[in-house]
């Protein structure tokens, strides 16, 4: 099992109260597969992405990563080596270009630069992007575009974990589809887990399995092909 | 790859340079506000050197040309010109004290037609009439009217042509002298003008200080001082000066009341006042030493708001890119290495500032260099962009790129 969570409860202060935004969640994710995450806006879904992505300690529970516990590993690694996050808005550097985008997390586990480059120059070209793209900065793109590039740097590091926060909530529907062939062809083609937070029907409809959160339970298992 | 995102930034945006020429302008600011500083200390040195005049009076307050001065007063001033150790209280020597010393005295004298006033000085400037005239002395006897080896003596324009004979040389002229106009005791001198001037309307003969002094004593009276004024000739030595005066003249007194010297080893009462005119000196110094206090209890005041200033513009510059280091940690980046590389930024940032703060102050005049001021302002901008980045990489940083939940 690639990632399984085993009682992962989660919970924070706001000014007024504490919301326990993760209860009690078990699940198990295994590479090869897309997963969907859906729910309602403030079910908690983003929040449980956010603790298989190492951004926030669960208060409760472990989850493991290839049967080690992720509080036992160093965040930094873990997000540099093992996931991958791909965000609704893109979070691109927007003073970088494309290709300095995604050579940024090459760089960080020390890949050497010719490496890199192509590397990057790779997986610009997998996600369907031609080189013309590589001087542009992410402003001169539209917002699929940008998805791809996002997509593009997260691919180069290899990742085993692919975790997407809302991918196709800012596009329309062609670049929604393709997004959506994208992520399914890394998992299947590339046999990497990826894990889609969605409120989109298309892309659940896409996924393997798809887990529902309600008021930070995950409630069912609504389906498994 | 962090280097290339900093050099990006460096290429596509230019905030740097804003940061970097408010660094600067704090450090120089520092430098001109020292500069002012120092100017106005400059400034109260050589307030020192505004000319202090002292005045021989009355005890009334008022100066007078027929004040009298004999004694040990007098001799105070002159006594490196006579002979005084046998007077009966050892005299102190005021004439160190003075760089322009004007005494003037004055006897009548009778000579054929002409007839006026015999005016004894220890320079030309003692006689107020002379300042405005021109005076113009035979070939080889224009050395200095009170140090020239033979006695100066110059007479009206009138004058000194009666005395011109047929060779156009200058003849002796006998004239009887006195301290009455009367000249009831008399005494007949002959002189040999060495010069005339021109362009006042008496007859008046002047010679120096010395000739007339012999000529009194001649007469069988102690010489004695019509008027007496003097340029200080170093500020510094005011209270010395005052506390010598002291054992000859009182201050002015309006209400003329004779006064003790208790200073005198016998009963001895002052008879003239001797008033210091440093009025400009004080009033001046005054308004520098309040404008030097204004000055020094403002500069930490704006050395503390020049750091803070500093030290916010460099912690909103690193702010801004709160976003970019939330996605470097999301990708995996140090907490550390984004606070080393924002140390690093801000150390090259502040370096360039320090020497463009440097090169301004050396630049403009007005400013003084002052190393340490700059140094503060820009340390305090590295520690605002470092404490700016240990806030953006904390855990809850990271935390921004959630949009959804």
């Amino acid at each position: 099992m690639l990632l399984s969570l085993n009682d992962v409860s989660f919970s924070y202060r706001t000014k007024y109260q504490t919301v326990n935004a993760v209860k009690n969640v078990s699940c198990e994710f295994e590479a090869g597969r897309l997963y969907a995450v859906v729910g309602k806006s403030g079910s908690g879904k983003t929040t449980l992405l956010s603790l298989m992505a190492g951004l926030a300690r669960p208060d409760g529970g472990a989850i493991s990563v290839d049967g080690k516990d992720l509080l036992s590993l160093d965040p930094d690694a873990y997000r540099r080596d093992t996931v991958s996050i791909i965000y609704q808005n893109f979070n691109l550097f927007p003073l970088l270009t494309v290709l300095e985008n995604v050579m940024y997390p090459l760089g960080l586990n020390k890949t050497p630069k010719q490496e890199a480059l192509k590397i990057a120059v790779e997986v610009i070209k997998k996600v369907g992007l031609d080189e013309s793209y590589c001087k542009r900065l992410p402003s001169m793109l539209s917002g699929g575009e940008q998805q791809r590039v996002a997509i593009a740097r997260a691919l180069a590091t290899g990742a085993q974990t692919i975790l997407a926060d809302e991918p196709t909530g800012n596009l329309d529907s062609e670049n929604t589809e393709n997004i959506i062939g994208l992520l399914t062809s890394l998992a299947h083609g590339e046999n990497r887990c990826v894990i889609v937070v969605t409120h989109d029907q298309n892309v659940a409809d896409a996924a393997d399995t798809v887990y529902r959160m309600d008021s930070g339970r995950l409630t069912e298992e609504a389906r498994e092909i | 790859m962090q280097l290339t995102y900093l050099k990006s930034r460096f290429l596509r945006t230019y905030i740097w340079a804003a940061l970097l020429c408010l660094i600067a302008a704090l450090g120089w600011f520092q430098c001109f506000f020292a500069g002012v500083a120092a100017q106005k200390e400059l400034e109260r040195e050589k307030a020192y050197d505004i000319p202090v005049e002292l005045v021989i009076t009355d005890l009334g307050g008022t100066s007078s040309d027929r004040l009298g001065i004999s004694g040990v007063e007098l001799w105070a001033f002159i006594k490196d010109k006579e002979n005084v150790t046998d007077l009966w209280i050892i005299p102190r020597d005021l004439r160190p004290y003075f760089g322009e010393l004007r005494v003037k005295t004055s006897l009548y004298y009778k000579s054929g037609e002409m007839s006026g006033r015999l005016i004894g000085l220890t320079d030309l400037n003692a006689e107020e009439a002379l300042r405005g005239a021109e005076i113009v002395f035979s070939d080889g006897e224009d050395a200095d009217f009170e140090s020239s080896k033979s006695p100066q003596i110059i007479v009206s324009e009138r004058f000194f042509e009666k005395l011109r004979d047929e060779s156009g040389g200058i003849s002796e002229a006998s004239v009887a002298v006195g301290t009455d106009s009367g000249l009831q005791n008399a005494f007949e001198l002959a002189v040999k003008p060495t010069g005339y001037y021109t362009g006042l309307s008496t007859d008046d003969i002047y010679c120096s200080w010395n000739l007339a002094a012999d000529i009194i004593r001649s007469l069988g009276e102690e010489p004695y001082a019509d008027s007496i004024s003097a340029t200080v000739k170093d500020n510094g030595e005011l209270d010395a000066l005052k506390e010598d005066l002291s054992y000859y003249f009182t201050e002015a007194d309006p209400t003329e009341t004779p006064k003790r010297n208790p200073n005198a080893v016998a009963l001895y009462y002052y008879k003239n006042a001797a008033v210091i005119h440093d009025e400009l000196m004080r009033n001046t110094l005054m308004t520098l030493e309040r404008n030097i206090a204004v000055l020094n209890g403002l500069f930490p005041i704006t050395a503390a708001l020049e750091c803070l200033v500093s030290a916010a513009a460099a912690y909103f510059y690193i702010a801004l890119r709160r976003r970019d280091v939330a996605i470097m940690r999301s990708l995996g980046t140090k907490s550390a290495f984004v606070i080393a590389i924002t140390a690093a930024e801000m150390f090259v940032i502040c370096a360039a500032a320090f020497a463009l703060s440097l090169a301004a102050a050396a630049a403009i005049p007005i400013c003084e260099i002052k190393i340490s001021s700059i140094l503060l302002v820009e340390l305090s901008a590295l520690l605002g962009g470092v404490v700016s980045a240990g806030v953006l990489t904390r855990r809850g940083g990271i935390e921004i790129l959630k949009e959804n939940d």
